[in-house]
């Protein structure tokens, strides 16, 4: 019975294997690049093309530059702020694209708009009434400390932005950062990922510290447009 | 006390266990069952539904762009991109401004893509007050976004309280300008920006990256004493 049982264990531990090297194959995408030769000129003319007009149109926009390891916030032709980021990787859906947005075949040198970020953040507004006569909302009222703004939205351990046209980016711990585990959170974010409407064709991965992306998710303006310095596939 | 022992009924564990070792059994099938089933699960997902990423090469690979030694590239390319820096740098700020980040309550003075100082302040709770009687107005504490320039400064600020300062407090505001105006609160300076917002200083640096204003900017003493040095009328003010 023993000699049976190790059979089955001994090939289950050897299916397993295989199935966890080929898992992890295909979960590696490309090797990098041997030659490391880096984002081309045309992939940065483009980006630096597209900037120029969002800057002359007053707009809000990021540019992602993984050459620069940064990702920039820009009002017009004004720097907000600079994120710096750790690995980007971009590429698109392995296999089921049905029901996922017709995305673009220019995604890599397009502008992306129409933001929406998952998870929404959802402040709480508080209201007082004011009362002339008694006021009593108000007796509190000076007490109220609110949380600084890592208590009251803490860094998520990764958020998507979704763009217009199936255009998406994953905004990720970068590996060896530590950040609190919120298993509700995780699991909204499970569901979300699983509706169509979040389902995008193509992605880009950036890996940030846990400062960076907590500071990049409670800031980051819907309203702005999305640039990336990414090499032709 | 051998005797003893030997007197006593042998209970044996294995004794009639088939039943056991069958229950161990499945539960062994069971579990390899369950880890295949999951890498399975776990290969299908991946294969159907994930993303084929590469790696987009980073600083360590740079060749090209700002602070690349040698580019290794042709001459017509790079001065297209040569021109263009040179176009979105035309279209910087060409004077010091103020960048103010409202969710995490930091502002930057910033020149020529360089922080020439950060600040932790405190910008707009966002809290909404409704007036119970009278007009039944209301006011959202929220600090705007957007562009704005300092219209101008006022060393030693005296503020003249709005009516919500005092409904806030459940008090009447008071008819006469003398009664509204109270000094101090301000701090050492006040940038006014327009439509009752400032940037100032506060009596509460305690307080300070928390969201709690009624709209205006707080910055503490020192770092208000190193903004008004640097800024003038018409420095602009940008709010994200």
């Amino acid at each position: 019975m023993i000699r049976v049982l190790r059979r089955k264990w001994l090939f289950a531990a050897l299916v397993g294997t295989a199935l966890i090297s080929i898992l992890g194959l295909l979960g590696s995408g490309a090797p990098e690049d041997p030659d490391h030769s880096g984002p081309t000129l045309e992939a940065r003319a483009d980006a630096l093309r597209a900037a120029t007009q969002l800057a002359r149109a007053d707009r809000n926009f990021f540019v992602l530059d993984p050459g620069l390891g940064a990702l920039t916030l820009y009002a017009g032709g004004a720097e907000l702020r600079v994120y710096p980021v750790g690995e980007v990787r971009a590429g698109s859906r392995r296999a089921i694209t049905w029901g996922v947005a017709e995305g673009a075949d220019d995604w890599r040198t397009r502008v992306w708009a129409d933001a929406r970020i998952d998870p929404p953040i959802h402040r709480n507004l508080r209201v007082i009434v004011s009362d002339s006569v008694v006021a009593p909302d108000l007796a509190g009222a000076e007490k109220w400390i609110p949380p600084t703004p890592e208590e009251g939205v803490p860094a998520p351990r990764h958020f998507m932005v979704h763009f217009a046209d199936g255009l998406g980016v994953e905004f990720a711990l970068a590996d060896g950062e530590e950040a609190p585990r919120d298993i509700k959170a995780q699991l909204r974010g499970l569901l979300a990922r699983m509706l169509p409407r979040n389902w995008d064709r193509h992605r880009i991965r950036v890996e940030m510290t846990a400062v960076e992306l907590g500071a990049l998710y409670r800031a980051f303006p819907l309203d702005a447009a999305f640039v990336a310095v990414l090499p032709k596939g | 006390m051998s005797s003893s022992l030997a007197s006593l009924p042998r209970v044996d564990f294995m004794d009639g266990g088939g039943g056991a070792q069958r229950a161990l059994r499945w539960l062994g099938l069971m579990v390899g069952v369950g880890v295949l089933w999951k890498l399975f699960a776990g290969v299908a997902l991946a294969v159907l539904f994930g993303f084929s990423l590469e790696v987009v090469p980073g600083p360590e690979h740079l060749r090209v762009g700002i602070g690349a030694a040698a580019p290794p590239v042709s001459g017509s390319a790079a001065s297209v991109v040569d021109s263009l820096e040179t176009v979105m740098g035309r279209m910087r700020p060409r004077r010091t401004y103020i960048v103010i980040d409202r969710a995490n309550n930091r502002l930057w003075l910033r020149r020529d893509g360089l922080i020439l100082r950060e600040a932790v302040v405190s910008t707009g709770s966002g809290t909404i007050l409704k007036e119970s009687g009278g007009e039944q107005r209301s006011w959202t504490f929220e600090t705007p976004a957007g562009v704005h320039k300092i219209r101008s400064m006022r060393r030693d600020p005296v503020w003249t309280k709005p009516d919500w300062a005092f409904l806030e407090e459940g008090q009447d505001p008071p008819k006469r300008l003398s009664e509204r105006r109270e000094e101090g609160s301000l701090g050492e300076w006040a940038l006014d920006l327009g439509d009752g917002y400032m940037i100032h200083g506060t009596l509460y640096e305690r307080l300070l990256g928390r969201s709690i204003t009624h709209g205006c900017i707080r910055v503490g003493r020192d770092d208000l004493r190193a903004i008004a040095r640097a800024v003038s009328s018409g420095t602009q003010v940008l709010i994200f």
